[in-house]
């Protein structure tokens, strides 16, 4: 179906190539897995193939061969016009970011037309209709006739990538090229999404070649697997043997940095007596005004009545999916934003009660740790300087030798060298930041740290190291964790206890072992099951070949 | 101990990477020439000779007609050279020159004072005399204000080199005075306008733009009304009113122009920390427990700096063009030279007085192309999409 | 909808009340205030007549009552609802409704109403025209910029168009009327003014001694732009280089020829020799619209001049045609400001649009390069360019002033200008209230013409 060889993708005026000497087939039908972290080369491998390089790139050079009806056809040799007649009709591609990939101004229909229109110049208005509707009731598109007339600001990501699909399914293609299709969408929908590419793959006889990072994936659907690093293909072949059986180092490395494959953490001794943190019947509601007068017509309850505690040494996961209020739960208890409803107390103080000074001093127990490494950091200033202002203004240290020192050490325990301190966060890749941004927060010494999304934008292996850290510090600092995330695996290997939440309401509170063994809320159930873990049941229904 | 490594800072990068750009390097080149013209007008253009020896021996008219002025831009100039080269952070250094600059202009404003009555004509005749044993004149041997009484039949004359017993290279205006001379003269009133002005309208528009971005609520909306009100008036109807209802003078006019172009600069500020209020950095700063003091200026304000740099080089030039207009129009100064009044007077006559328009008006169009340049490449500079360097295209695009 | 149009037409109001507050602030907080001073100074009258004079003045438009009083005044004036005047200048009766009265304009004794309307049409007029000629030419650079962006014709569009900007109007306005519209150089447009005095009696439109002349003209004017265009479409590079190398050398040495100052043969070769240059490289650009105008340009010109020779008769212009010729230089002076920002802005737009997911979408179902351009950036690069539409208008008041003034044109600038320096209150007020009216209005039709463009947006 498609053979790729010796690929080589540069940019120009550049010497070291992105991509080089890729090669790799897909047979008819088959589920193809092109996995690697961030850089690695794989997305511009893909856009490689449909001949979308940005313009900045150089044409590249290799050979693309595409066996469909007739003669196989180099896809690299060809030219523009050529290109474009096969662009949406014999291969089609869906992209990572269903919010932004559909144009805002055309209705759904309407794009989907287009791709009839360009491809299928035979069929007549009504048949191009009908065949949009019918394509929009395969991906499973509820209510297609009035999904015709909307416009894509409407629908929900999950809805917009199916509508993706369909459009690139609409004339029928033999290769279907996903990149990261599933990576912006909660685990829920992500689940449903994979299942509806493999079905329609199986449905048409298509071939997917299909990216992500994500090895569970791979163990749910993959037929054959290709590991890319650093622009090269360090190894190819089944998904089992892949994933269970790994040949090249760098594979190995990656399977072994998934969090269900990390060494266990070291024990902490959990004194469940002092309760660090008692939160109760949190709230917070943020009014909708309307009308010409601008009054609240409705409430949106991002955090509704939660409550739960936090001892010392505990690790507690918040959980859910994007929107159900995990991120505002953490903002609310630091007082950031500030809560409607409810108390949080901190050492059986009160907290939202305390005057600003009363507070400020508080703070310094409460720390927080977020999610963007690019903007987590001020950019103006050193990395020494973001460490002992916050020192500084809680009366840390004599003098700002002595606080540079402790920084120094600060930075040792989250295995930053020294140096670090007179370098810009510039200069630093996304974990390298995220690890000042945890020193940041462990100057002041604090007893809870409210962890937000931090590992969600960080490649496998470098998540990896940033839980290692994590663990370490708990174990040696007796440190409280407020973990928030949405990937479950991290959720099983670092904490304690976790409160799974849903459109800003508790679903279920308990011990992490206990949930996940024997879920008590139907919203539970649902969402772990959604999962993709490499431990999966490993096998196709069908023959390989 | 740690050793110190020195990494280049986001002042200095922006800096740099403004610098790489040739528009840039020209426009800064011609807002050098013209700081130099404008600092050392008395030495260029001068009826009062710089030094004459005659029966009583050697004097020099021209310090001895120096105003409080000039004194005062000799001196800021030699201080700012001289902290240009002194070590600190730059913005320490910025403030001692113009601590250096206010002490300077009281200073001169109080010890220098010029003769109050000038006769021009003496110099001319002097020499036609034989008075003078020795004479060294200014480049150009006219002031600004020098009308040329002593000789007969003045008016507006085409530029005309040497041959003739007056060298005028860029004609002279309706009442006889040198063109050149008025121009560099000129000078000073365009930088200055241009600099105070805009730096008025900076402080008043961070000022209250940081405030309607910080507090919200109440301080926003009132803020935003007032915003609404000033863009809804046409400026240059607003500095017409002001103008001709308030008399002319330079301070007024800078003052003037400076109050009704603030607005641009408060929607800026404002968008900037509404923006970086949301920021996880500034959030972090919050849950640090840092002072407000510091989180507003320590980490918001100079994050939010770009586009209004950008935004006030921009400034600059319209103030520049601002003060052209109301020159042309008529409202401006009355008899101190302005580029946009020379501007006004090529057409004044029946005809087309040419080297009125082109070289007044060539200077005010290098002008506010050097500066337009200028922000042109700060704007190129700061944004991210159009670095020079690749690692953001490979970045976006790659895995 | 209608919700928030109902809310914004409300939050006019008060901006309103405060644009002319501040202001009348600015007049009576001035030396002198607003007095009758002002009205009398200019007669050589004696004190007694003087005094008498301004007694007089003071009472009918009540300038001797302290600015807050006068303010009230004016505005219980102007507003639907409010008291009535009687003779004495008191205020009589109960709110009722009544007709805004804009009050009576002290310098030309008549009323603001009156004034206005007849200088605003001109004034809109002039905006009018400039609007969509900024459009055109702005979004046809910007969009060419975009897509060959970092290549010969960006940068140097950049650089021109900087340059454009940076340009004084005034200066561009002496300069055309210089050079363009004098004696000294060249006269093809006229100085000032937007008609001829005789044009006020010609007909409408352009008529012909002999009456078929005149869809003659037109037929060879078509004929011939027509050919010429065909032409610039489909021919080689040679040959359109040729073409305009021809083209440019005869144009350049008819200009030279016009120009009485120099006659020497040198001078005629230097014209005819710039004009092949810029012929050439106009012929030779790639850019299909640049040769499509100048050559179709070229083609009406030649059409005109050859029936011209060939065509016996003569033609009066009429005044449609005289008006139009009368505002052109003001026109361009008034555009090319604009211009700059624009294509700028389109050019931004266009980039960031060009690079977005769903332009890489369109090209993965197989749509061309052009149709991504045209049907898909397009229409969202559209968006930023109408936000800021609505802060065109001000800015083109305000150069309508200045263009206004050197064109000598009665339009609402100049008005403002002399309403300003005469120091009349009325007409200042009326002014800023009018012009702070159409700019808000402009703000509210911008906004709305947004949410018609972006499905996304709805105002509720």
């Amino acid at each position: 179906m498609l053979n790729v060889k010796d690929l080589t993708i540069r940019l120009k005026h550049q010497a070291e190539p992105l991509v080089q000497g890729a090669s790799f087939s897909i047979a008819r039908g088959e589920m193809f897995c092109l996995v690697g972290e961030s850089g690695s080369g794989k997305s511009l491998t893909a856009l490689a193939v449909m001949g979308i390089l940005d313009r900045g790139f150089e044409a590249p050079t290799g050979e693309v061969w595409l066996q469909s009806r007739s003669t196989p056809q180099n896809l690299l040799a060809l030219d523009e016009p050529a290109l474009e007649r096969i662009r949406g009709d014999r291969i089609g591609m869906i992209f990572q970011e269903p919010m932004t990939s559909l144009n805002p101004v055309f209705t759904v229909g309407a794009q989907i037309m287009e791709v009839l229109r360009l491809h299928r110049p035979e069929l007549d208005a009504k048949a191009v209709r009908a065949r949009t509707l019918e394509v929009l009731a395969d991906v499973q598109l509820p209510n297609p006739e009035q999904r015709f007339h909307d416009f894509p600001h409407k629908l929900s990501g999950g809805q917009r990538q199916r509508v993706m699909i369909a459009m690139a399914l609409v004339a029928e293609p033999e290769l279907l090229i996903a990149d990261e299709p599933t990576t912006a969408l909660d685990v829920t929908i992500q689940a449903e999404i994979l299942r509806l590419i493999d079905r329609l793959r199986e449905k048409n006889g298509m071939a997917v070649l299909l990216i992500t990072h994500d090895f569970g994936v791979v163990a749910q659907v993959g037929d054959r697997v290709a590991v890319m690093h650093r622009g090269r293909l360090v190894e190819q072949g089944t998904a089992g043997t892949v994933v269970h059986a790994p040949h090249h180092a760098y594979t190995r490395q990656l399977i072994r940095a998934l969090p269900e494959n990390l060494p266990p953490l070291p024990p902490v001794p959990i004194q469940a007596g002092v309760k660090l943190l008692e939160v109760d019947r949190l709230q917070v509601h943020f009014p909708v005004l309307k009308g010409l007068l601008r009054r609240p017509v409705d409430f949106i309850r991002a955090v509704d009545d939660v409550s739960f505690d936090l001892a010392a040494g505990e690790v507690l996961a918040v959980v859910g999916e994007s929107g159900c209020g995990k991120t505002t739960l953490g903002r609310a208890l630091l007082r950031l934003i500030e809560p409607t409803g409810g108390s949080v107390r901190y050492h059986g103080q009160a907290m939202e009660t305390l005057g600003r000074q009363e507070l400020r001093r508080l703070r310094r127990r409460l720390q927080v740790v977020f999610q963007d490494p690019a903007s987590s950091l001020n950019p103006r200033l050193t990395v020494q300087t973001t460490l002992i202002e916050p020192m500084a203004a809680h009366g840390i240290g004599i003098d700002d030798e002595e606080r540079t020192e402790l920084a120094r050490t600060v930075l040792e325990q989250v295995a930053m060298p020294a140096d670090a301190l007179w370098r810009y966060p510039h200069e630093f890749s996304g974990g390298q930041r995220q690890r000042i941004g945890i020193a940041r927060a462990l100057v002041l010494d604090p007893d809870v740290i409210i962890c937000d999304e931090v590992t969600s934008a960080l490649d496998v292996s470098v998540q990896a190291e940033i839980l290692q850290i994590l663990g370490r510090l708990r174990a040696e600092r007796q440190l409280a964790l407020i973990f928030i995330t949405h990937n479950m695996g991290v959720v099983e290997y670092l904490s304690d206890r976790m409160l799974v939440m849903k459109a800003g309401r508790m679903e279920e509170l308990g011990r992490t072992a206990d949930v996940i063994a024997r879920p008590q809320a139907e919203y539970t159930r649902h969402l772990l099951a959604a999962v993709p873990r490499v431990s999966d049941h490993v096998g196709r229904h069908r023959v390989a070949g | 101990m740690t050793e110190r490594v020195s990494s280049p800072s986001f002042s200095r990068r922006i800096l740099s990477e403004v610098l790489l750009r040739w528009g840039a390097r020209l426009g800064i080149a011609w807002i050098g020439v013209l700081t130099l013209i404008a600092v050392f007008a008395p030495l260029l253009a001068n009826t009062h000779p710089l030094l004459v020896q005659d029966a009583e021996g050697w004097s020099s008219p021209m310090l001895r007609f120096l105003g409080p002025a000039d004194a005062t831009l000799f001196g800021a100039f030699g201080l700012g050279v001289l902290l240009l080269l002194l070590p600190g952070r730059p913005f320490w250094r910025f403030l001692g020159w113009l601590a250096g600059l206010a002490i300077l202009a009281a200073v001169s404003f109080a010890l220098v004072s010029p003769p109050s009555l000038v006769v021009y004509e003496q110099y001319r005749e002097a020499e036609a005399q034989g008075a003078y044993q020795q004479v060294i004149r200014a480049p150009i041997p006219y002031s600004a204000k020098d009308y040329l009484r002593d000789y007969a039949d003045t008016g507006l004359e085409a530029p005309h080199g040497s041959g003739d017993e007056r060298r005028h290279w860029f004609g002279t205006d309706e009442n006889g005075a040198d063109v050149l001379s008025r121009m560099i003269h000129a000078t000073r009133i365009a930088l200055s306008i241009g600099f105070i002005a805009t730096g008025i309208a900076l402080m008043i528009g961070v000022i209250l733009g940081g405030l309607m971005g910080y507090f919200s609520g109440i301080v926003d909306m009132l803020g935003m009304r007032l915003v609404e009100i000033f863009e809804a008036i046409p400026t240059l109807f607003l500095l017409l009113t002001f103008v001709a209802f308030f008399g002319r003078s330079l301070y007024l006019m800078m003052l003037i122009i400076g109050l009704t172009s603030w607005s641009g600069y408060a929607r800026y500020v404002r968008a900037e920390f509404l923006r970086l209020r949301q920021q996880d950095f500034v959030q972090g700063a919050i849950a640090s427990g840092l002072s407000l003091p510091s989180i507003l200026f320590r980490h918001m304000l100079p994050n939010g700096m770009a586009p209004i740099l950008v935004a006030a080089s921009f400034g600059v030039a319209s103030a520049i063009l601002a003060e052209a207009t109301l020159s042309f129009l008529g409202l401006g100064l009355v008899d101190d030279p302005s580029w946009g009044q020379m501007l006004n007077q090529a057409v004044q006559s029946s005809t087309f007085n040419w080297w009125l328009a082109a070289f007044p008006g060539g200077a005010i169009f290098l002008t506010v192309f050097a500066y337009n340049l200028i922000g042109e490449a700060l704007r190129d500079a700061v944004d991210p999409h159009a670095q020079s360097g690749k690692p953001a295209v490979a970045a976006k695009a790659a895995g | 909808m209608l919700t928030y149009i109902a809310r914004r037409l409300l939050l006019m109001l008060p901006t309103l009340l405060g644009i002319t507050v501040v202001v009348f602030v600015v007049m009576a907080a001035a030396p002198g205030g607003i007095s009758a001073l002002s009205l009398v100074e200019g007669q050589n009258l004696e004190p007694q007549a003087q005094k008498a004079m301004e007694d007089y003045y003071n009472r009918l438009y009540g300038l001797d009552q302290p600015a807050p009083v006068q303010f009230g005044r004016w505005l219980n004036n102007i507003s639907p609802v409010g008291f009535a005047q009687n003779a004495d200048g008191g205020l009589t009766g109960w709110p009722h409704f009544k007709v805004p009265d804009l009050g009576i304009s002290f310098r030309y004794g008549r009323p603001v109403l009156d004034l206005i309307g007849e200088r605003l049409p001109i004034t809109l007029l002039l905006n009018v025209l400039s609007i969509p000629l900024i459009y055109v030419i702005a979004i046809a650079v910007g969009v060419r910029a975009a897509t060959q962006r970092g290549q010969a014709f960006d940068t140097q569009a950049g650089v021109v168009l900087l340059g454009l900007w940076s340009v004084p109007t005034m200066l561009a306005g002496v300069l055309m009327i210089g050079f363009l519209a004098s004696d000294q150089f060249w006269q093809w447009f006229p100085t000032g003014g937007l008609s001829r005095r005789a044009a006020l009696d010609m007909p409408f439109l352009p008529q012909a001694e002999i009456a078929w002349v005149l869809p003659v003209l037109l037929v060879f004017a078509f004929v011939f732009a027509a050919g010429f265009m065909a032409f610039a479409a489909k021919a080689s590079a040679a040959l359109r280089l040729g073409a305009g190398v021809l083209l440019g050398a005869v144009g350049g040495y008819a200009v030279i020829q016009d120009l009485d100052a120099l006659t020497s043969m040198l001078a005629l070769g230097v014209g005819g020799a710039v004009g092949a240059l810029l012929g050439g490289v106009l012929g030779r650009s790639e850019w299909l619209s640049l040769r499509l105008l100048m050559f179709g340009g070229a083609g009406i010109l030649a059409g005109l001049a050859a029936a011209g020779w060939v065509l016996p008769g003569g033609i009066t212009p009429g005044f449609l045609l005289d008006r139009l010729w009368h505002l052109i230089l003001p026109v361009i002076c008034l555009s090319y400001g604009g211009l700059a920002f624009l294509a700028k802005l389109s050019r931004s737009a266009v980039l960031e649009n060009l690079t977005s997911d769903y332009a890489r979408t369109a090209r993965a179902k197989g749509v061309s390069e052009g149709d991504v351009l045209w049907q898909h950036v397009f229409r969202n690069s559209l968006l930023p360019l109408i936000t800021v539409s609505a802060t065109l208008l001000p800015s083109l008041l305000a150069g309508s002033v200045i263009v206004e003034a050197i064109f000598s044109i009665d339009g609402m600038g100049r008005l403002a200008v002399e309403a300003v320096q005469t120091r009349d209150r009325e007409l200042v007020l009326s002014i800023t209230l009018i012009s702070g009216l159409l700019t808000l209005v402009g703000y509210l039709l911008a906004d709305l013409a947004y949410a018609i463009v972006d499905p996304r947006v709805s105002y509720d």
